[in-house]
């Protein structure tokens, strides 16, 4: 029950999501049917006329939502002025490698985070507390376009072990589906760790932040008191506890983390919806850009809607109550 | 009978940003099975930390020293490793604290935080734990105790979330349990509950209960033996009737003119209640504690006279079970 009302309410939002996005683009400054015929070497205002009846330009601007919004049921996101290509088969080639980047990202700096801020909550004011802050600072104020082109650049010309541009390797598309899943993968690593290297600053942070609080908790004594060894202690009794803030914080961070793989994409020429979407904006490219928009606020939805279910599981206080 | 805990001159140091400050002073007294000692003080008095040392609870960091001996039956247990005493702890000395509200882990069910206790010590097999758990939660009275093992603590009231840290403690047979305020979260009508739950529970198994209350009310009617203690130091020290009927010390007979009096006839007789006595003054802080010569209750004593404020007072034995320090003893 409870999860259907919130499906319903991620669909309204989304509806909503759609609605102000397409008003959003009717503001931008210039002409689409412009646009299109620009492309094209320009046209006559005859030609630009046919290409306004054509792609429903000469409706006014509500009918034009509806009619977008029954087709974004059908999921007919319209055809690309710039691929001349629908524009959710457009999506369904790029939203793989994008979401396996993102995904990456999430996993790297939860995995690599969360035990460093533990370990420096241990000991709060110890060496390791103190870098953990330190690699934090650093982390969070690096531009990530910019640690993107100092990887791009030391691995391209000091050490190349790790491929600095694209997907995979063109010359393994015969190859064995291990072989490219391992391309894949070898090609995801500088785009990966680009992406999660701001993430795992502030989930270092936050574990360590939010470890430091339960540790002098009142449950953490009675565990110890118990007989319980150090270990069981912190890494059961406490993490459980100190997990919570950081499921919201991992949630709330997916739009971020989408908006992050914009510029992790273009930088390392990932071919992911965040390339699609800079150039579909370059070209002017309307139904493109809003059918990338929708995608990523539906992702940015169910990823709340599934961190939200995390910390249901993870915390029987909430889950009683709904 | 022979001792079952035996404290011996135990000393504890801080260090704090005000310099190494001794937070306990040559504790000293004993504990036979089943006996119920209580411990009596002001808040900052030492109880809770007296209490924490035994079972070693004490952040490291904030330990500057520990000296003195603490024997549970023949074991020091200031020598012994940490993990040969965690095999104690929990086991064999067990501890309930003061805020039952916030002791249990919110995120783990009733169930298992205690059959954690019982996998940890007792070589038992799952099914066995949950069964002796329902078995526990029946013995400290929780109602439908077989429903509670899936309960999680933000579901059962305060007193309820106590008797679940009791059940915990005595989960193992405890030879020593320490309780330290078990009830001050509570309201009266559940202390007294629990007060009782623990006497059973002291004749039931003969675990020996220190009992760590500010309460001289509640030692009255629970303790065998009572130690008093100030700013870190034990001040008197007697058998129950002995501290209740005979105080030497200052400070102790303030704390028994504290405990709130019923004149029932005079009450019927429409005179008004006697007004509620109390100590003037606070403890000291720590840190002005170590710089002090004289005796640590000088400043509040209405019996104060010159010696006080330069000699720190030995502790005078007064017969064969009641020890106190303070200089009018002397004479």
């Amino acid at each position: 029950m409870n999860i259907l009302r919130r499906v319903f309410s991620g669909l309204l939002l989304i509806i909503g999501v759609i609605a102000l996005n397409f008003f959003l683009l009717q503001l931008a400054p210039g002409d689409t049917a412009e646009a299109i015929a620009g492309s094209m070497g320009g046209a006559s205002e005859e030609l630009l006329a046919e290409i306004r009846q054509t792609y429903g330009l000469d409706k006014p601007v509500l009918s034009q939502l509806f009619i977008y919004l029954g087709d974004v049921i059908t999921f007919d996101l319209g055809t690309s002025y710039f691929y001349n290509q629908p524009v959710s088969s457009l999506i369904a080639q790029r939203i793989g490698p994008t979401i396996l980047l993102v995904l990456s990202a999430i996993f790297l700096s939860l995995c690599i985070g969360v035990p460093l801020g533990v370990m420096a909550a241990e000991k709060p004011s110890g060496g390791l507390s103190y870098s953990v802050t330190l690699l934090a600072l650093v982390g969070y104020a690096t531009p990530v376009f910019w640690s993107g082109l100092m990887f791009v650049i030391f691995f391209a010309s000091v050490i190349p072990i790790f491929p600095v541009q694209g997907f995979e390797d063109i010359s393994l598309r015969k190859a064995s589906f291990f072989v490219r899943s391992l391309d894949v993968l070898h090609h995801l690593i500088l785009p990966a760790i680009t992406l999660a290297i701001i993430y795992l600053a502030q989930y270092s942070r936050m574990a360590r932040a939010s470890m430091i609080e339960t540790l002098s908790s009142d449950y953490i004594r009675t565990a110890r008191a118990k007989g319980l060894s150090e270990l069981t202690v912190v890494y059961k009794h406490g993490l459980r506890n100190a997990v919570l803030p950081i499921i919201t914080l991992a949630g709330l961070q997916f739009g971020n983390l989408l908006s992050g793989a914009i510029l992790v994409e273009t930088v390392f020429n990932w071919p992911g919806l965040g390339r699609l979407i800079f150039d579909a904006i370059l070209a002017r490219d309307y139904p493109t850009i809003l059918g990338v928009l929708i995608i990523s606020s539906v992702m940015v939805i169910v990823a709340n809607m599934l961190s939200d279910m995390g910390y249901r599981l993870a915390d029987p206080r909430i889950l009683k109550q709904g | 009978m022979a001792d079952l805990l035996k404290i011996e001159n135990l000393e504890l140091k801080f260090n704090t940003r005000h310099g190494i400050v001794k937070v306990l002073d040559n504790i000293s007294f004993t504990l036979k099975p089943g006996e119920i000692f209580g411990v009596a003080g002001e808040s900052g008095s030492g109880k809770s930390m007296t209490a924490m040392a035994l079972m070693r609870l004490i952040d490291k960091k904030l330990i500057h020293s520990i000296q003195g001996k603490i024997f549970f039956r023949d074991t020091n247990l200031l020598e012994l490793p940490e993990k040969e005493f965690r095999k104690l702890r929990g086991n064999k000395i067990a501890m309930i604290f003061q805020e039952p509200m916030t002791s249990l882990n919110p995120v783990f069910s009733i169930g298992f935080q205690i059959t954690e206790t019982l996998l940890l010590h007792q070589n038992l097999k799952p099914k066995e734990a949950d069964e002796k758990a329902i078995d526990l939660l029946a013995r400290v009275g929780l109602p439908d105790p077989k429903k509670r093992l899936k309960n999680y603590p933000h579901e059962l009231s305060g007193g309820q979330r106590q008797r679940v840290m009791i059940a915990m403690a005595i989960s193992c047979r405890p030879d020593v349990l320490i309780a330290d305020e078990p009830t001050t979260a509570l309201d009266t009508t559940v202390q007294a509950q629990i007060f009782d739950l623990l006497l059973d529970i002291q004749q039931e198994l003969n675990t020996a209960i220190i009992l760590i209350t500010h309460d001289m009310g509640v030692l009255a009617q629970m303790a065998d033996e009572i130690a008093v203690m100030y700013a870190g130091r034990i001040v008197e020290q007697g058998l129950r009737d002995q501290i209740l009927d005979t105080p030497e010390h200052p400070y102790t007979q303030s704390l028994i003119a504290c405990i709130p009096k019923v004149d029932v006839r005079a009450e019927a007789a429409g005179k008004p209640p006697a007004d509620l006595s109390e100590i003037a003054g606070v403890v000291p802080p720590l840190a002005e504690l170590s710089t002090l010569k004289g005796c640590s209750f000088a400043g509040r004593c209405p019996k104060v006279f010159d010696t006080c404020s330069t000699l720190k007072p030995p502790h005078f034995r007064l017969n064969k079970t009641q020890t106190a320090a303070c200089h009018l003893l002397e004479k």
